[in-house]
């Protein structure tokens, strides 16, 4: 099985005064893993449905390996999905539920054994065909509704927030065995998830979404180190925004920490920049080029090897830090003032709204 | 004093209950008995226990045909009231969620306006149109009044459907009829039996238009009715045991499936 494109044109839906979805355009290329990661009530589910033919657009075109789909009902779509109420039929075991689009395909009944046997395989349920769905675990029927999907060899697979009801540690798990299944079928998927550590862990490309809008649409460490707005700089991983104002000739002055910068390049331009908490460092080597300035620790956050801190800066705003625990290394207490510093080349300018708040992402 | 007052409107609380669950079940606890007597009158407490009136009544023509009448007429009711009723729940299912409220009051008025109302009604339209005397013109009457609890309890099972079950047949292949019947109607089948079985009931124990528009036959409402009137034969009291005894046994059966299939579906 090889994946097929997907295109979304210019596509809308309109609820009323809502829109879902607006002018929304992407390119998903074959055998890709695409994530739609966004806030609940951004438009994710509609894009799925749109795509899976449960939902009409109001406008634009939905292209499946390069035909127009957007006349087809769902079952002319060929297009596997995973829910995430997985969705099974409950008056079927296991077996009649993976064999269920096999025998609407009008396979025969010695092919439809050997395929459903072989899904079954895939998602390591062969022993439990024979099983009602109210028999298994949450993870169990998460695996069958997977090998439902796709046990007719749809070249796209749709999945919207497959593991959103298991918990953690299972959530784990199965993201591991869905990125295993990718690499084993080569069918296009299109996730959905409103996770952003699941997102970033399981992407070729994550198109983050906002209010019915794709925000960004990258690689996970684009996305991670260069987002292009405060939106998704926020929302993927924590981070500091802090606001530019022109300052002394050929400078700009970063309001929170109250100190001046050269004017260089996009920092000429721009009003905000991001610095991730992990590219904050104690500045008492008083590295080249740092950009150092006086907080005081407010709070601490154990976590063994790695330490979050929030610090209040002199202005009255707050900074969030984090530090792996190297040799020798001590922990800050509460109350402590240390000088800290980054370097102007990991302070990224983004776009966006401003706000009085400096610490973000918590 | 608090403990106390607590203490005392639970008990005051538990014998309300009882009292009323008594006062509701009284007549089940005199019927029962009295139909058991062999003697020519009904009185409590029975004497000369015997099946006497269990046997007139099997072997009485008349109540054989009424009881056979108001079978047929139950039969054909709750079909069309279970078809219709279901058919109704699946399209204010399906249709827009603004007008869903509105139609569902109006499918389910009948609930509210008093049967001789909807007996005159119905009596009016059978002499306007020639079909009066007639048990299938009745069965339309009793299905008309029996729909609104397929509509409460059918709805009531399809609401709590996922209604991603159809769509996963739907994208997995099936057309919209096909996607209907594989994923969503054997999860309200238990509904349907049990809605069913309750229209049956509500067509059975119908009295008021069977009287309105039969006049040349008797359902066993009627039956009773008249022989309650004329000569309060102890056989009415074999009757009605044996209605409550088929009733609660059907009732108890319907419920007992409609909560299986709840169990079923909640994960
Ligand atoms: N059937 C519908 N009727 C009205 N509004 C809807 C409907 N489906 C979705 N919406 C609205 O569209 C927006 C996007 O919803 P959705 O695509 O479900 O978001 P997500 O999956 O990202 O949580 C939300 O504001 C939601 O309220
Ligand atoms: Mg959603």
């Amino acid at each position: 099985m090889s994946g097929a494109a997907v295109s979304f044109r210019g596509v809308s839906k309109r609820y009323g005064p809502v829109d879902a979805l607006a002018d929304f355009d992407l390119e998903v290329k074959p055998g890709e893993f695409m994530t739609f990661l966004g806030p609940s009530g951004s438009g994710k589910t509609t894009a799925l449905n749109v795509l899976a033919g449960f939902t009409h657009a109001t406008a634009g075109e939905v292209m499946i390996d390069g035909r127009s789909v957007g006349g087809l009902p769902p079952e002319q779509r060929n297009v596997g999905m995973v829910f995430q109420s997985y969705s099974l039929f409950p008056h079927m075991n296991v077996f009649e539920n993976v064999a269920f689009p096999l025998r609407l395909r009008g396979v025969a009944k010695a092919e439809v054994a050997r395929r459903v046997g072989e899904s079954l395989d895939m998602v390591r349920l062969a022993d439990l065909g024979g099983r009602m769905p109210k028999e298994l675990s949450g993870g169990q029927r998460q695996r069958v509704a997977f090998a439902r999907a796709v046990v007719f060899e749809p070249p796209v697979l749709l999945m919207d927030e497959p593991l959103g009801a298991l918990d953690l540690k299972l959530r784990q798990a199965m993201q591991l065995e869905i990125k295993r299944y990718h690499a084993q079928l080569g069918c296009t998927i299109v996730f959905v998830t409103h996770d952003q550590g699941e997102a970033l862990a399981l992407s070729d490309r994550i198109a983050v979404m906002g209010e019915g809008r794709i925000a960004q649409v990258d690689t996970p460490d684009r996305i991670y180190d260069y987002p292009k707005s405060r939106y998704v700089a926020e929302f993927i991983g924590k981070t500091n925004i802090l606001t530019l104002e022109p300052g002394n000739a050929g400078a700009v002055r970063i309001v929170e920490l109250g100190c001046d910068v050269p004017a260089q390049g996009a920092l000429a331009e721009a009003r905000m920049i991001s610095v991730r908490p992990e590219k904050i460092e104690r500045a008492a080597g008083r590295r080249e080029g740092l950009i150092d300035f006086t907080a005081r620790i407010d709070e601490v956050l154990f976590l063994g090897d790695l330490v979050h801190y929030s610090a209040v800066l002199p202005g009255g705003g707050a900074l969030l830090f984090q530090e792996h625990r190297g040799p020798g290394a001590t922990v800050l207490a509460r109350g402590d003032t240390i000088e800290l510093g980054f370097l102007l080349s990991d302070a990224l300018p983004v776009s966006g709204r401003e706000a009085a708040a400096t610490a973000v992402g918590a | 004093m608090d403990m106390q007052r607590t203490g005392f409107s639970r008990f005051a609380l538990s014998a309300y209950f009882w009292g009323v669950i008594a006062f509701l079940a009284f007549p089940i606890f005199v019927i029962i008995p009295i139909s058991f007597s062999n003697s020519q009158f009904l009185r409590f407490p029975p004497q000369d226990l015997g099946i006497r009136w269990y046997e007139t009544y099997f072997n009485d023509a008349v109540w054989v045909s009424a009881t056979i009448l108001s079978f047929k007429v139950a039969l054909l009711a709750s079909l069309v009231a279970t078809i219709v009723g279901t058919m109704a729940v699946i399209s204010l299912d399906r249709g827009a969620a603004r007008t869903r409220q509105m139609l569902t009051y109006l499918i389910t008025a009948p609930i509210i306006i008093p049967h001789i109302f909807i007996a005159l009604g119905v009596f009016i339209l059978a002499i306007r149109f020639g079909f009066a005397d007639s048990e299938i013109a009745l069965a339309g009457a009793h299905a008309t009044i029996a729909m609104p609890f397929v509509v409460l309890i059918v709805g009531a099972a399809m609401r709590q459907m996922d209604p991603t079950i159809e769509r996963a047949a739907r994208v997995l292949g099936a057309g919209p009829v096909r996607a209907f019947f594989s994923a969503t109607f054997p999860s309200l089948l238990p509904a349907i039996v049990a809605a069913g079985v309750f229209a049956f009931f509500v067509s059975f124990d119908e009295l008021i238009i069977a009287q309105f528009m039969l006049s040349g036959k008797e359902t066993l409402p009627m039956r009773i009715w008249a022989d309650l009137k004329l000569e309060v034969s102890p056989t009415v009291a074999a009757v009605s045991s044996l209605l409550i005894v088929v009733t609660t046994i059907a009732m108890v059966g319907a419920e007992l499936l409609r909560r299986r299939a709840a169990g079923v579906r909640g994960d």
